[in-house]
């Protein structure tokens, strides 16, 4: 989880930042030189874990946004004479029908749509308002700093799939719920590196200079602390987003999220476990779609960690 | 060389008078220390004029030029340019008055965004102040001596000598009177460093520019200043024309930061007198009482620690070898 990718990895976390007037004595290109090994390593070819996690991810994507165009595409549209059919046995329905006759191919399709699209929603709002939250903390320092690291211990505290039941038993369960829940709380991953690398920027001399020409700290933080901090961003929330997904379905298959008749990953695993003596395909096939995305997620995400390590910031400012 | 008669106050680009920067610090337990950076400065530049800053590291100079850049509060005195206050202006106003003094910084590889081209580090202050122009990019990178085609690099394929050099252009860009130059050239080469040097002295042959420059480096201080001021924990102890300085210094503390600058010609080196200062710095939140210098000064008496010697010109009767009066310094022996 977004916690935990911070100790296992704490090159992402710049080197501590020099005090005010040591910062002149510099020491940038102890930090910025990189290995020539993994100098090396952005000309070499792919890994076969990174083709193969690009071709997962294919497929699921193809599937998610592809599966409306197919002929007989039907998600909702029941028939009980065909119920239970089990894949590649009926030509109207490639990969089955469920205990009530419902095409499992559009089904499918729409289950990936609608839980792909939630995930992305909670990511990209977690890393907004992590990096937002962030880099001020990290760009102003003082209170407004230990307001948003004290936030982000509690934050952590907080059980997260409680909090998730006992709203939704008030408000009653819906992605939109789901949505918010998980978007806001799953945010501290980001606003910690961010508010490390914007700690350690805030003293460097090129962001001192458009201050000193009249620029504002809107400036600064848009021209100089974001640019550098988006990159790092972007890898969190790219091996952030398996995990999302997981936790989503497991909320999903618990009840919470959409509701029936839309279907989710989560939901069709749930409906299928009752047929797994008889038609086992109905909670496999929604496990087989979750497991190519999350493997397919963690192995391009290896990748860009991987660059990470040595940060996208220091490799770009690594001296000539 | 100028003449040692100060400018009238009214024409200098920058005065400082009294400046007094406090910083709180942490005492034993929960105590509250105060730690005074720079404690009663007072200088001025004059159009056309360098002066040189001169004083070891942790004895304010970094404060100081933060302080004259808004970047930290003064707890006294004040920062006029052109003669006009900025305490008493308005946000816009002062931030316009402050665009008069540019800096260029000591370090040039953590003083260009590795992200941006050379081109969009020199638009910058352009951008920020609505004046951007292509062509009047093109002509700070022809004025530091780059080329047009250079703008489209990224500061990780220059060398430190062309970074300072796209630092000194963005300094320019938004032409202003006075360059505070902090360390500019000592993270270079020697050999890069006299081309650095040259180009700032055609600059301001060129645009008629005033620079505070801020240095440890005598011998550099001494081919580019007109007029030297020594700082020690957060004081002027000595100002006056370069050449007086350099060759009747007043203050102990000058006299050993001066024997301690290696000299090129042996015969000399050998023949002079090293003064060797005993201790360290003392605690900025903690300073001896009356002269700051006497816990490590060679000559110093109980006198020292009773009265804080103030920067006065010399007295008249003074010695064979004359003091102008514009050579000033702070120490109770030498008007005594």
């Amino acid at each position: 989880m977004t916690q935990q990718l911070l100790p296992t990895d704490p090159t992402l976390v710049p080197p501590a930042t020099r005090s005010g007037d040591s910062r002149q004595g510099d020491q940038h290109g102890k930090v910025r030189r990189r290995p020539a090994a993994a100098r090396g390593k952005r000309g070499a070819a792919a890994s076969p874990a990174f083709v193969a996690g690009c071709v997962m991810l294919g497929l699921v994507l193809l599937l998610a946004a592809g599966g409306a165009l197919l002929p007989g595409y039907d998600p909702f549209g029941q028939d009980l004479s065909a119920a239970m059919r089990k894949p590649l046995t009926d030509p109207d329905h490639l990969l089955g029908t469920d205990s009530l006759g419902r095409d499992m191919l559009s089904r499918l399709s729409l289950a990936s749509f609608v839980t792909l699209g939630i995930a992305l929603a909670v990511v990209i709002l977690n890393a907004v308002i992590g990096t937002g939250l962030g880099m001020a903390a990290g760009y102003f320092g003082g209170r407004l700093d230990s307001a948003v690291t004290t936030l982000a211990d509690v934050n952590l505290a907080m059980p997260v799939v409680l909090l998730l039941i006992a709203v939704a038993a008030v408000t009653g369960p819906s992605a939109t719920l789901t949505i918010a829940t998980l978007g806001l709380t799953y945010w501290v991953g980001y606003a910690r590196v961010s508010r490390n690398l914007a700690r350690s920027l805030r003293n460097r001399d090129f962001v001192l200079a458009p201050l000193t020409q009249g620029g504002g700290h809107g400036w600064v933080i848009r021209k100089h602390i974001l640019p550098n901090v988006f990159s790092q961003t972007l890898i969190i929330a790219a091996t952030d987003i398996a995990t999302i997904i997981l936790i989503e379905s497991s909320l999903e298959y618990l009840g919470l999220g959409v509701q029936p008749p839309v279907p989710s990953w989560g939901s069709m695993i749930f409906e299928g476990q009752k047929y797994l003596g008889t038609n086992p395909w109905l909670a496999v096939l929604p496990g087989i779609v979750m497991f190519l995305t999350v493997a397919g997620a963690q192995f391009v995400s290896q990748r860009f960690t991987a660059e990470g390590t040595t940060g996208a910031l220091l490799r770009k400012g690594r001296t000539a | 060389m100028r003449t040692d008669t100060p400018a009238p106050p009214f024409l200098d680009v920058l005065t400082i008078q009294d400046l007094m920067v406090e910083f709180p610090a942490r005492g034993p337990l929960f105590s509250r220390r105060t730690l005074k950076a720079v404690n009663g400065v007072s200088l001025h530049v004059a159009p056309g004029e360098t002066l040189g800053l001169v004083g070891e590291s942790g004895c304010g100079k970094s404060t100081l030029v933060r302080t004259i850049l808004g970047m930290n509060k003064p707890t006294a005195g004040t920062v006029a340019v052109g003669g006009r206050n900025l305490a008493g202006l308005l946000n816009g106003r002062r931030r316009q008055e402050r665009a008069r003094m540019q800096m260029v910084f000591q370090d040039p590889y953590s003083s260009l965004d590795p992200r941006m081209t050379v081109h969009e580090i020199i638009a910058e202050p352009l951008r920020i102040n609505g004046q951007y122009t292509a062509a009047a990019v093109n002509r700070l990178l022809e004025q530091v001596g780059l080329t047009e085609a250079m703008g489209g690099r990224r500061p990780s394929e220059f060398s430190g000598g062309q970074r300072q050099r796209v630092g000194i252009a963005r300094a320019l860009a938004l032409k202003p009177e006075l360059l505070i130059l902090d360390e500019p050239v000592s993270a270079l080469d020697v050999s890069v460093q006299a081309q650095v040097i040259n180009l700032l002295q055609d600059l301001q042959a060129e645009l008629g520019l005033s620079y505070l420059f801020i240095a440890h480096d005598l011998s550099v201080v001494r081919q580019i200043s007109h007029r030297v001021a020594v700082m020690y924990m957060g004081r002027i102890v000595e100002t006056g024309p370069v050449a007086d300085v350099f060759n009747n210094p007043q203050h102990p503390y000058t006299r050993a930061l001066l024997s301690a600058a290696p000299v090129a010609d042996p015969a000399a080196a050998a023949s002079r007198q090293r003064i060797v200062l005993r201790g360290d710095l003392p605690d900025a939140a903690n300073l001896p009482s009356g002269c700051s210098f006497r816990t490590r000064c060679p000559m110093a008496t109980e006198a020292c620690a009773a009265v804080v010697p103030q920067l006065l010109p010399p007295v008249p009767t003074q010695a064979d070898f004359p003091v102008r009066p514009a050579h000033q310094s702070a120490c109770l022996l030498v008007h005594s």
